[in-house]
Formats: structure tokens, C-alpha cells, sequence
């Protein structure tokens, strides 16, 4: 796979328009880019701050995010702030939560309203605070992190029965009771939860299956204090 | 979510070392170095000393303990090959600076160190150098060592911020570790571990949240490798000597105070995040009102917290 550059410079050029800060450049046998100062504005319209960014087709796009790099220095190349430490690309969202907003279909203007903008808030709220409001755990935990958050459990056998439900791409009867044990019908239980995950590939799915059988097997079952903020 | 800058501001002010103790201990610096300069000239003419502030004082991270000590390392220079052992030419100095001070001065490893009781300490560690060779320490009950303090000085210079906050913060580790003692690592090792971790992370405006950032760092640095090398020749490692009972110590120590910064940066109200900053920081940590800060009152935190809710990031 690679990215579909004619794509990015198409919705580039439509980007730009909404954010005029943001400038789309294009440069014979380079890579395109966009790049400017993202400002952040409270309800009123007024500006809090603007970060430096640019923004890049990455590898695949849209099939994954494009890459975006903060260029102005105010943040670290540090895994703790979300930042990829080998490009210094911003780690906006988990593997599985990623690959889902792009199955579901991105666009560069919906990708900056609705992941760029929150991203950087988390990271003003960070510089202001000392902490993120929300953040996943890094590595193979803060998959199941997502999950868990999907399936509004904490707990991680729950999460096997519901990810196997989307796997064998069979739905129960409406009115048949959840497989995760409430008593309630699945249609008004899990049914639209597995539904959405149900987008991942099996390939997808049973890699993040055997992440979560790994982690009960090893007995790392995610603790309570360890799961952010759901 | 309890904004303690200022608590640290106040903090940074009780322990720096105050004008008019700064005042007595430059007079007894200059009145050693001038008894130095006549001993040698009345009993050894053809050493010529000279002299060079370092340390902690030269890099503006010295602080006053909480018995209300501090120090000087003034360090003495020969420029000639010396034609006696180290240990003579410490006893020099140990004989040049005697009965300046109540109580004898002491013959250390690395130094000659004159206490001047209930105040202050000025060490005179020695060096010699000659043309085309490092400079060398002298060493009780050993040869001379390659040493350059100024290297260090000239390293920690590079590293340090205009706005301050990275002196603010050797000197916020060194009173924690003034305040634990409990062979907690020296002033020297605190200043090197935290100019590393500050080429990890942004410094923050916010001192407390910076604080908290450099310890962070400072744990991941030490997980991975429990090593503290001076960057200055001879690039000894400070924690070469450690045993396993003291680096828990010290780790165990670390990883209590990230974890009370974390809940202290979490709070609201300002007297309980000081109380968590006291307990590592010692009584001379000032404590906050009685009174919550709710950062999301404010129109713009307010706005802040929305733009950010549906913002999870991850890392790998």
C-alpha cells in the first residue's frame, strides 16, 4: 500500500481554504505537505494558542492517518507526550481506534476537526495542567484500553467473548440475552459496539485477540488504576 | 488542580543562599585565598597559586541546608609540574589555611576543607596543570587523577536555560535530597542526572509540572541504566559505588516522590498539593491556602478540557 497522494493534495487544497493558517505545498518529485500554525479557539471564536505543524501523506493514507509533526518546539520528541520517538510524528490514537475512523472514511478537514484539534487540546491541556485529560497506555495496553472503552467494560474476558462475536461475523437474534452476561437483549446491549468493531479485518482482529488471551494468560490483566479516565 | 509555581518560588527563595551569608562566606574565600598566596610566597616561592571558583557555587545551584550550611569549592591551580606527591602538596594548603578557623580544617580525599562551624565550608581542592596535558587533581594517599571542574562548569553552562528554570530545579532535587539524606545522591550527581533529563522533555512554565517531568525522566534514564557519568574528564561514574541497598534507596525515593507529584499536579486544593510536595521537600516547602483551585472554572481551561475530551492519544 501507499499513499494516495493525488487524494491528499485534492482535500489539501480544500483543508486550506477552511484554515487559512495552514498553507498547502507542492513541490515536484517531493512529497506533499501542509503546514502553518493550527489555532485553537475557545467557544467564542477567540484564539487560546496555535501550535506549528506539518502534515504529511504518510505511508498509507487514507487507509491510516497522515502523519503529523508539531514543529515549533513546544513539545518533546517523548513517548510520554505522545510522540513518536523514532519520526517524531504525533501518536494521535491507538492502532484499532485509528484503523476504524479510517475504514469508516477520513477526510484531511475531518481528520483536523476531529483528531488533530482534540489532540493538540490534550497537549495544551498537558503544557497547562501537567497532565492529559484523557490518554491510553503505551503499547499493546492501550489497545485493550480502547476496546474496553467500546465494550464499557473493565474487564478483559468480556472483551475476548465480544472481539470472538465480531470475528465470527455471525450476529446472535436481537432479542437473544448479550453474550457478556447482563441480562439484557444483545440488540440493546453490545449489538451496536461489535457491530463497529466488526469493521476490523479477521487478520486485525486476531491479533488484538491474541494480545488480550496474552495478557490474561500472563495474569496482566489491566488493573483498575491503570485504565485512563472511562 | 492546585498550581504550586508559586509555592516553589518561595521555596527556591528559602533555600538559596541569602546575601548576607553569601557576604561572610566571599570574605573568608578571599582571606583564605590570601593566606594561601603569602604561605606559598614565604615558604614555597616557585609554586604560584591561583584560583578558580567551581562547583556548585559557580553554577548558581548551591543551596542552604536545612541545618543552614552551604559551600565553596575554590579550587587551587599550580601551573608547573609539582616535584612532591599530592598528599604534600594538600598538606600545603591544609598548613596554609590552618587557624583561620575555630576547628582544624580536614584533610580530604579530594580536598582541603575549612568549616567554619554552623555556616558554611570552603574546600580547596588542588590541581596542577602543564601544557599539553589535562589538568590533574591531587588525591590524598594517591597519585594525581585527570580532573577539569571547569569542564563540568562549561557543560552545565551549555545546558542550562536563560529563564533559570533548570538551576531552579537542581536546586529543588538537591533540597529533596538535603531534606531525605539517607545517602541520597550527591548535589553533584542531582545536577548532572537532571541537565540529561532536561534534554528529554520542554521545560514548563510551570515549575511544579517541570518538577515532576525531569523526575519522570530521571527514572526512565536509571531503569534503564543505573549510571550517573560526570561529563568531564575522567568521566567517572558517580554511582559506580553503590550498593544494591542504597540505589533502592534512592529509586524507592524517586518513584514516591513522581508518584505524590502526580497526585499533588491532580489536586484542587492548594494546602493538600502542598502537603504532598512538603512531605518530599522537607518543612522549609511552604503551604498553600486552604482553598481549591478548579482549573476548569476558568473560561479558557473551561474550553481546554472540551476541545481536549475526545482526544485519547497512545504511544508504543
Amino acid at each position: 500500500m501507499s499513499a494516495d497522494l493525488s487524494l491528499f493534495n485534492r482535500e489539501a487544497a480544500l483543508l486550506v481554504q477552511q484554515y487559512p493558517e495552514l498553507e498547502h505545498v507542492m513541490i515536484k518529485g517531493k512529497i506533499p505537505f501542509v503546514h502553518g500554525q493550527l489555532l485553537l479557539k475557545d467557544e467564542a471564536g477567540d484564539v487560546i494558542t496555535e501550535y506549528s505543524i506539518r502534515m504529511e501523506p504518510g505511508p498509507d493514507y487514507p487507509n491510516w492517518f497522515p502523519w503529523v509533526f508539531e514543529t515549533g518546539g513546544r513539545i518533546p520528541i517523548n513517548i510520554d507526550w505522545h510522540i513518536f520517538e523514532n519520526k517524531g510524528n504525533c501518536c494521535i490514537a491507538s492502532a484499532p481506534e485509528e484503523a476504524l475512523i479510517c475504514r469508516k472514511g477520513i477526510t484531511l478537514t475531518s481528520f483536523v476537526r476531529f483528531q488533530v484539534i482534540p489532540y493538540f487540546f490534550n497537549q495544551l491541556h498537558r503544557e497547562r495542567m501537567g497532565f492529559f485529560l484523557n490518554e491510553r497506555s503505551h503499547g499493546n495496553l492501550g489497545h485493550l484500553e480502547f476496546f474496553m472503552e467500546e465494550f464499557e467494560t473493565k474487564d478483559l474476558s468480556i472483551v475476548i467473548k465480544l472481539l470472538n462475536e465480531a470475528r465470527s461475523r455471525k450476529e446472535p437474534k436481537s432479542n437473544s440475552r448479550c453474550i457478556c452476561g447482563s441480562k439484557r437483549k444483545y440488540q440493546k446491549c453490545h449489538r451496536p459496539a461489535v457491530r463497529k468493531i466488526a469493521a476490523l479485518t479477521n487478520m486485525e482482529l486476531d491479533h488484538y485477540l491474541k494480545i488480550a488471551n496474552d495478557f490474561i494468560r500472563d495474569r496482566k490483566v489491566p488493573k483498575e488504576e491503570s485504565i485512563t479516565n472511562f | 488542580m492546585a498550581n504550586c509555581d508559586h509555592l516553589f518560588s518561595k521555596y527556591n527563595d528559602e533555600i538559596r543562599i541569602g546575601s548576607k551569608k553569601n557576604g561572610r562566606m566571599m570574605d573568608s574565600k578571599n582571606a583564605l585565598r590570601k593566606r594561601i598566596r603569602k604561605w606559598f610566597k614565604d615558604n614555597h616561592p616557585e609554586y604560584e597559586p591561583k584560583f578558580f571558583i567551581q562547583g556548585s557555587y559557580k553554577m548558581k545551584t548551591g543551596i542552604r541546608t536545612k541545618d543552614d550550611i552551604c559551600d565553596l569549592d575554590d579550587g587551587v591551580y599550580f601551573f608547573r609540574k609539582p616535584d612532591v606527591t599530592g598528599t604534600t602538596l594538600q598538606g600545603w594548603i591544609w598548613d596554609a589555611v590552618n587557624g583561620y578557623t575555630d576547628t582544624d580544617p580536614e584533610h580530604r580525599k579530594k580536598c582541603i576543607r575549612s568549616i567554619f562551624a554552623g555556616d558554611y565550608e570552603i574546600d580547596h581542592p588542588v590541581y596542577y596543570k602543564i601544557d599539553g596535558a589535562p589538568y590533574r587533581i591531587a588525591v590524598k594517599d594517591a597519585e594525581f587523577e585527570d580532573s577539569d571542574p571547569k569542564e563540568m562548569v562549561d557543560w552545565f553552562n551549555k545546558k542550562k536555560d536563560k529563564e533559570g528554570r533548570l538551576i531552579a530545579q537542581v536546586m529543588n532535587l538537591k533540597g529533596w535530597c538535603d531534606h531525605k539524606r539517607n545517602k541520597m545522591p550527591s548535589g553533584l550527581a542531582m545536577t548532572i542526572l537532571a541537565s540529561n533529563a532536561k534534554s528529554k522533555i520542554v521545560l514548563n512554565e510551570r515549575a511544579d509540572i517541570t518538577l515532576r517531568d525531569i523526575l519522570k525522566e530521571i527514572k526512565k534514564a536509571l531503569d534503564n541504566k543505573f549510571e550517573c557519568i560526570v561529563p568531564a574528564v575522567p568521566g567517572d561514574d558517580l554511582f559506580a559505588s553503590y550498593d544494591q541497598t542504597r540505589k533502592n534507596n534512592f529509586m524507592d525515593a524517586l518513584s514516591d516522590f513522581i508518584s505524590d507529584a502526580d497526585k499533588a499536579l491532580q489536586e484542587d486544593n492548594e494546602l493538600t498539593a502542598s502537603k504532598l510536595w512538603r512531605k518530599h521537600l522537607g518543612d522549609r516547602f511552604p503551604l498553600g491556602e486552604d482553598k481549591q483551585q478548579n482549573q476548569s472554572q476558568t473560561r479558557v481551561n473551561s474550553a481546554i478540557i472540551t476541545g481536549a475530551a475526545t482526544s485519547n492519544p497512545w504511544g508504543k
